[in-house]
This record gives structure tokens, C-alpha cells and sequence, in this order.
């Protein structure tokens, strides 16, 4: 298989792919953003331990 | 610099999941279930970003509600074609050796061909990895050396078994008058027979090839992966036949692989040195 090949054969299923894997990565980034956003910020943990 | 860095992650995520996607895309090609999925997919992920980037909460709670039924519907949709997948995954066929296949291949050949010359209707299935136990199950077993004498003679009209399926295991007959399912695609030629649309469904749900001889017009077509080809001859149908069942020099997974650089690697080399031929066999 050449690179012309790699490319253009079934052009419109490859080129579908990648706008629905495009579609999926926003969608879980933006909802993995959202739920960072809306968390309760978790408490900042004293490293140093009072004896 | 930044840039390339803050892009390079993103980028490598989103070509695996689009090589997946392509993947699992040419797989249910042609299915029944395909357009469905592809739409829900679609839709699921639309209303998923537009409520997300708008702060849409009843719709995003919509959403995480039916996901898991989506998952399962797809399971449900899709059960052919994932058993045919995990079947290819762990396909070894260590079974049938080239040369009984290459008899096989003659064998189907001669009937077809002589079947076709006095228009008489055929169906014979060649089990490959998957095993055909549904349609055999509705069959009489025959279990005989596969003979274009014998293939003949079961779909004689009028004998007791020419209706229906013949399934061929190795260099077997194994099963003869078999209820094959009938594909349920809408898309096909109205002028398609049962016996067409049986041999298209069975290969949707198997990795069989299927060869059809028509009733009425004598013309040979054969089925693959749920794809018909119609109208060819002997010799395409032999050259076909060959790609699938023999495959010369193509490993068909990893197994194969591991199989045929172990046989290379151990077999002593060829006394006189053959010319390889110019032209091979094409796929019709």
C-alpha cells in the first residue's frame, strides 16, 4: 500500500472517522473540564505534620 | 514550540480513536445495524458537547441516564458482527490444510460450473472459522466426501434435500438442506431470490463464503463478509475462491505470522529457482 493509497482510499470513511473522533475527544475534554470546574475543590493537605 | 507540545497529546488521542473508529466503521459496513448506530453515535455526542458547552443540566442528565443503554443496544445490534470479529481475533485455522482446500476448491468449481450449463439452483456454504451450527441444525447430515458427483446429485430438483443450504466442512459434505437466515437489508435488488438474499445473510453472520447458482438464469454469484457479487465466471470464481481459502504468502493474523516466519525459517530453499508470474488473478 502506498501513501497515496494510505490516503485517498475510502477517503470519505477515513475522512468521517476522524471528524467523529474529533467529536468524541471535545465532547469527553470539554465534560472531564466541566466536572473539574463544578467538584468541590478538595482540601489543601497540611504536608507537614505537627508533632 | 509550546504550541507543538501543548498539541502533540490531543493529536496522537484523537488518530487512535479515529483508526478505531475507521476500523470498527468498515466492519459493520453494509449492516443492518450500521446507519442506525452511526445516527445514535451522532446525535448522543451532539446533545452531549451542546450541553456541556451551554450548561444544559436536565439534558445531560438525560444522557447519562440512556448511555449505558445505548452500550448494551449496540451489543444486542451488533451480535453478529461481534461474533465475527472475535472469531477472525482468534482465528487459527489449523484444521484444513492448502491442499485439501485447493481440492475443495476444484470440487466447487466443477459443480458450479456444471450446474450452471443445465440451470439447476445451488447454495453451498464453505465454513471457515465460524462454525455453521444454527443452519446446520436445520439440515439433514450427510457427512460424505465432497464430489462435484455428489453436490450434483443432492440439488437434483425434485430429490428430497435439493432444497435449501449445502454446508461444506473441510473436504466434507456435512450438512445438506439447510434453512440459511435470509438477510434483512433493503437496499438489495428486488429481482433477488431467497436463495440470493439466504446466502448474503448467512455470510452477514459468518465468515462463510456463500456461492449461489441461479435457477432461472444460471449465473453464478458468490457472497463474502455480507457482500454479493453476481454474474461472474468459473475463473473468477476460482481466482475468489483461492484468495479466501488459500491465501499464498498473506498471513491472515499474528498466529500466521508467527507461523509462517517459523516455517521460512526452517525450510530448506528451493532446488531450481521459479520465475514468479507476471499477472496473478484478480478479484472480479
Amino acid at each position: 500500500m502506498d501513501f497515496h493509497d494510505l490516503i485517498f482510499r475510502n477517503f470519505r470513511r477515513k475522512l468521517f472517522s476522524l471528524l467523529l473522533a474529533i467529536l468524541i475527544w471535545t465532547t469527553i475534554h470539554f465534560a472531564d473540564q466541566h466536572r473539574r470546574q463544578t467538584s468541590t475543590p478538595a482540601m489543601p493537605t497540611n504536608s507537614v505534620v505537627n508533632p | 514550540m509550546e504550541i507543538l507540545q501543548a498539541i502533540w497529546k490531543p493529536a496522537v488521542e484523537i488518530l487512535i480513536l479515529a483508526v478505531g473508529i475507521y476500523y470498527v466503521a468498515s466492519f459493520v459496513r453494509g449492516t443492518r445495524g450500521a446507519a442506525i448506530f452511526t445516527g445514535t453515535l451522532v446525535l448522543l455526542l451532539t446533545l452531549g458537547l451542546i450541553s456541556i458547552v451551554l450548561d444544559l443540566q436536565v439534558v445531560r442528565w438525560l444522557l447519562g441516564i440512556f448511555s449505558p443503554f445505548f452500550a448494551v443496544s449496540v451489543i444486542v445490534i451488533f451480535q453478529p458482527e461481534i461474533r465475527r470479529m472475535l472469531a477472525q481475533l482468534g482465528n487459527l485455522q489449523l484444521f484444513y490444510t492448502t491442499h485439501e482446500q485447493r481440492e475443495n476448491i476444484e470440487v466447487i468449481v466443477q459443480t458450479v460450473e456444471r450446474l450452471a450449463d443445465v440451470r439447476i439452483g445451488a447454495l453451498i456454504a464453505i465454513e471457515q472459522s465460524i462454525q455453521l451450527q444454527e443452519s446446520a441444525e436445520s439440515g439433514i447430515p450427510v457427512d460424505c466426501i465432497a464430489t462435484p458427483e455428489m453436490l450434483e446429485t443432492i440439488f437434483f430438483p425434485n430429490n428430497a434435500i435439493h432444497d435449501g443450504g449445502v454446508i461444506i466442512k473441510g473436504d466434507r459434505i456435512a450438512y445438506a438442506a439447510c434453512i440459511f437466515p435470509l438477510t434483512r437489508r433493503q437496499d438489495l435488488n428486488k429481482t433477488l431470490g431467497t436463495r440470493h438474499r439466504a446466502a448474503i445473510g448467512l455470510s452477514e453472520e459468518t465468515d462463510a463464503v456463500v456461492v449461489i447458482v441461479s435457477e432461472e438464469t444460471g449465473m453464478i454469484s458468490y457472497t463474502y463478509k455480507g457482500e454479493l457479487v453476481r454474474g461472474i465466471t468459473v475463473e473468477d470464481l476460482r481466482a475468489f475462491l483461492s484468495s479466501v481459502l488459500l491465501q499464498p504468502g498473506k498471513p491472515r493474523n499474528w498466529m500466521d505470522r508467527l507461523r509462517a516466519l517459523a516455517t521460512d525459517r526452517f525450510k530448506p530453499g528451493p532446488a531450481v529457482l521459479k520465475s514468479t508470474p507476471s499477472k496473478q488473478h484478480g478479484l472480479p
